[in-house]
């Protein structure tokens, strides 16, 4: 069953990576035209960096969401749905808005010089880890109910604290000069760029195998938490020091996808679904099928979205990933609460 | 006494004994319940076989009990293939509505306008933007068919012109492929990417960036433009140069009637709602659901002192105001730009229902969109905002 599901999953990637690699707007003598097409040289390069970056921020999404399902033995569990992919947009916004005023209150050229100089990525990849992590901690406390995660409440929770880091950013929004309004817009639109910062990118890929490691790692201990923390404990699990291994890794990956790409939905939660479904509950396989089936969904994701164009250029691709997830989610939500698995932890 | 036979060995238990094994098409659920059905009828059978002796009789009872729940058992089976049918074709629907919404080829698609343009018409050099104040600028210097690559906001430029991004989010094939000359953009909050930057260097396609908070600002843009097209502003002269020209007048009119404004006084004992005072104090809102208001530094500010009015509020930015406040503000208009004609009717109709208490200010609302961007256009056109103003002013006295 798991060779067939990684079978199944690698080659999905491939035909998807492949279908983003032909698509695209074409050259020709009368024009351009949206078309399959062989690309060659640069183009072949900006087409092969937006696979890459699709599938490194997939992954990266995919092993957060099975984080923080698994710490919080919640099937809903995902950055999104938890609120923290809108707290590190929120820390992100702070920062854009906070930079771009200290860097024009020091403009002497009466405002004529064009170039306010460019935000240092670091500070943005900080903004966002620390406000997912803010949100993960604010949210894991209001969900908890004694010693365990209500599942319901959690959901609650981090709808309701999605919406007031949203609100956040809305209110950033107000400080920044009216034609700059749409920039933090289009920014929480998601996006994925074919032209990326490098060493932001090495950064991506390098802390999502660190991330990778740690939970391949647990993986047996992982098994064993889904179980009640009696039982884990009688199995020589220390829970306390797993959970917090968790909530870094969710938290820190999520953030960093944001940080990346902006606010991209629903992939983190349907990601370790559809590798659960495919590859089993045990997380020696679940681990690198997340990571496999996040990179599957984003990089078909962006291929399906270059051909959609109705006149204002390609959808965003945070736009595309939540016409879709969203119904995936709903789907989930009755399914679970139709078989009673939220309350086993695991909605097959 | 004759052996009792293994039920196990008949043909219908034999049956009994597959269905134990779960299916790779049933669920986990199904398997389970069916293999507790499975386990209790056995147990019953084993009972059975002890007390009595007539073999066939045992086999007839095992089978009654075993139907229920093998039928059970392919029942489920058959629902959960006729679930798998039925999201298969759900699947196929979707994709076949997105393909003949969306897709290549389909009939829906074809009829629509083509969404990205040809080129080779295009005179040189080829510009790219992605600010729509700039996109106003070039077209009020009548440069608009330089435009090889547009973000979604920019009315002016024809739909055809490919969409290349918007200040955040950059198609960097669609501008590999489009091939501007120059990429004019308003910096966005985090600055121009240093890796976009390093890509336009490569590709041979010069940045220029410019941020538009204000009319100086604006001027600077013209220059580059200017530079841009290797031109200078030549007074009657023919196309650019002469629009050129054109600009550098509305730049010194407009800093000669900002100086001016500065010096005029404000007599705060002329009466209200008259035109005789030197500076009328003025609300200027560009959305009333919710009331939005400008404050100072910004160009709308440059605009309302350059027009002779004064700015009654006296902070910086974009202003959300509660009606309570406007009403209790002692300003004599109140100025309102909308970007259509549907916008001003709304805005009329929410300044109309402000609970003014006493004489009620004069209302004038222009549906003027060029205002709401920093560009040549809306100093070309910000006499409307006085022209509308006076008009107002006439009405009421009438």
């Amino acid at each position: 069953m798991r060779t067939r599901g990684f079978l199944t999953l690698a080659l999905i990637l491939i035909v998807a990576a492949l279908l983003r690699t032909l698509i695209g707007p074409a050259s020709s003598d009368d024009g351009l035209r949206l078309a399959f097409s062989i690309p060659s040289g640069e183009i072949l390069w900006l087409r092969s960096m937006s696979v890459t970056s699709a599938a490194v921020v997939g992954a990266t999404l995919g092993l957060s969401g099975l984080a923080l399902q698994t710490l919080l033995r919640n099937p809903l569990a995902s950055p999104f749905v938890l609120g923290i992919s809108s707290g590190a947009g929120f820390g992100v916004a702070c920062v854009l808005v906070v930079g771009y005023m200290l860097r024009t209150s020091g403009d002497t050229s009466g405002g004529t010089s064009g170039d306010i100089g460019a935000l240092p990525w670091a500070t943005e990849t900080i903004g966002a880890v620390v406000g997912g992590s803010v949100a993960l901690a604010i949210v894991s406390r209001f969900g908890r109910m004694g010693d365990n995660h209500n599942p319901t409440t959690l959901v609650l929770a981090g709808v309701i604290l999605g919406s007031i880091f949203s609100a956040g950013t809305a209110l950033l929004e107000h400080l920044v000069p009216h034609g700059l309004r749409g920039d933090l817009l289009s920014w929480m639109a998601g996006r994925l760029p074919e032209i990326p910062n490098t060493a932001q990118l090495i950064t991506l890929a390098f802390v999502t195998l660190v991330g990778f490691v740690v939970l391949v790692r647990s993986a047996p201990a992982l098994d064993v938490s889904m179980l009640s923390d009696d039982e884990a404990h009688s199995s020589g699990v220390d829970l306390r020091r797993l959970r917090g291994t968790l909530f870094w890794t969710g938290g820190v990956l999520a953030g960093i996808a944001v940080a990346y790409a902006g606010p991209i939905s629903f992939i983190g939660l349907v990601g370790p679904h559809l590798a659960r479904r495919l590859l089993g509950p045990h997380h020696a396989a679940l681990v690198p099928g997340a990571a496999l089936a996040g990179a599957v969904l984003l990089v078909a994701a962006d291929a399906v979205r270059q051909m959609i164009d109705l006149g204002s250029g390609r959808l965003p691709v945070g736009v595309l990933t939540a016409l879709a997830g969203g119904p995936a989610f709903l789907w989930l939500l009755r399914r679970g609460f139709q078989q009673g698995g939220h309350d086993r932890g695991v909605v097959r | 006494m004759a052996p009792m036979p293994d039920p196990r060995e008949t043909p219908h238990l034999k049956l009994r004994a597959a269905s134990d094994e779960p299916s790779p098409e049933m669920s986990p659920e199904a398997s389970a319940t069916n293999s507790h059905a499975a386990s209790k009828t056995n147990a019953r059978t084993n009972s059975r076989t002890n007390s009595r002796t007539n073999s066939r009789d045992v086999l007839e009872d095992v089978l009654d009990d075993l139907e229920p729940a093998t039928k059970d058992a392919s029942t489920r089976r058959r629902k959960a293939r006729v679930g798998y049918l039925q999201q298969m074709i759900g699947f196929a629907v979707v994709v076949g509505l997105l393909w003949l919404l969306f897709g290549q080829g389909s009939p829906l698609a074809k009829q629509r306008e083509p969404t990205i343009a040809p080129v080779v018409e295009t005179p040189r050099p080829w510009v790219a933007t992605t600010s729509p104040a700039i996109s106003d600028t070039l077209w009020h210097l009548g440069l608009i068919a330089h435009v090889v690559g547009r973000s979604p906001y920019c009315a002016r430029v024809p739909k055809a012109v490919p969409v290349i991004g918007d200040l955040r989010d950059f198609d960097a094939e669609r501008l590999a492929l489009a091939k501007p000359d120059v990429l004019f953009v308003q910096p966005p909050l985090a600055g121009v990417d240093p890796a976009l930057r390093t890509f336009c260097e490569k590709n041979g396609i010069r940045v220029v960036e410019q941020r538009l908070d204000s009319f100086a600002e604006t001027r600077a843009l013209v220059d580059q433009i200017a530079r841009t097209f290797a031109t200078e502003a030549k007074s009657g002269g023919d196309g650019l140069a002469g629009r050129l020209a054109d600009a550098e007048k509305l730049f010194a009119d407009f800093e000669a009637a900002t100086a001016q404004s500065a010096l005029a006084t404000d007599p705060t004992d002329a009466p209200r709602n008259t035109a005789t005072r030197a500076r009328p104090k003025v609300l200027c809102l560009v959305s009333a659901d919710p009331f939005l208001a400008v404050g100072h530094d910004n160009y709308l500010h440059e605009l309302l002192t350059a027009e002779g009015f004064e700015n009654t509020l006296d902070r910086e930015g974009w202003i959300e105001v509660a009606p309570e406040a406007i009403v209790a503000l002692n300003i004599d208009a109140v100025l309102a730009i909308a970007e259509s004609a549907r916008g001003a009717e709304r805005m009329r109709a929410a300044i109309s229902q402000l609970p003014w208490t006493g004489a009620s200010p004069v209302s004038a609302v222009v549906e003027a969109p060029q205002l709401l961007a920093p560009s040549l256009m809306a100093l070309a056109d910000r006499g409307r905002l006085r022209a509308s103003y006076e008009r107002a002013i006439a009405e009421s006295k009438r």
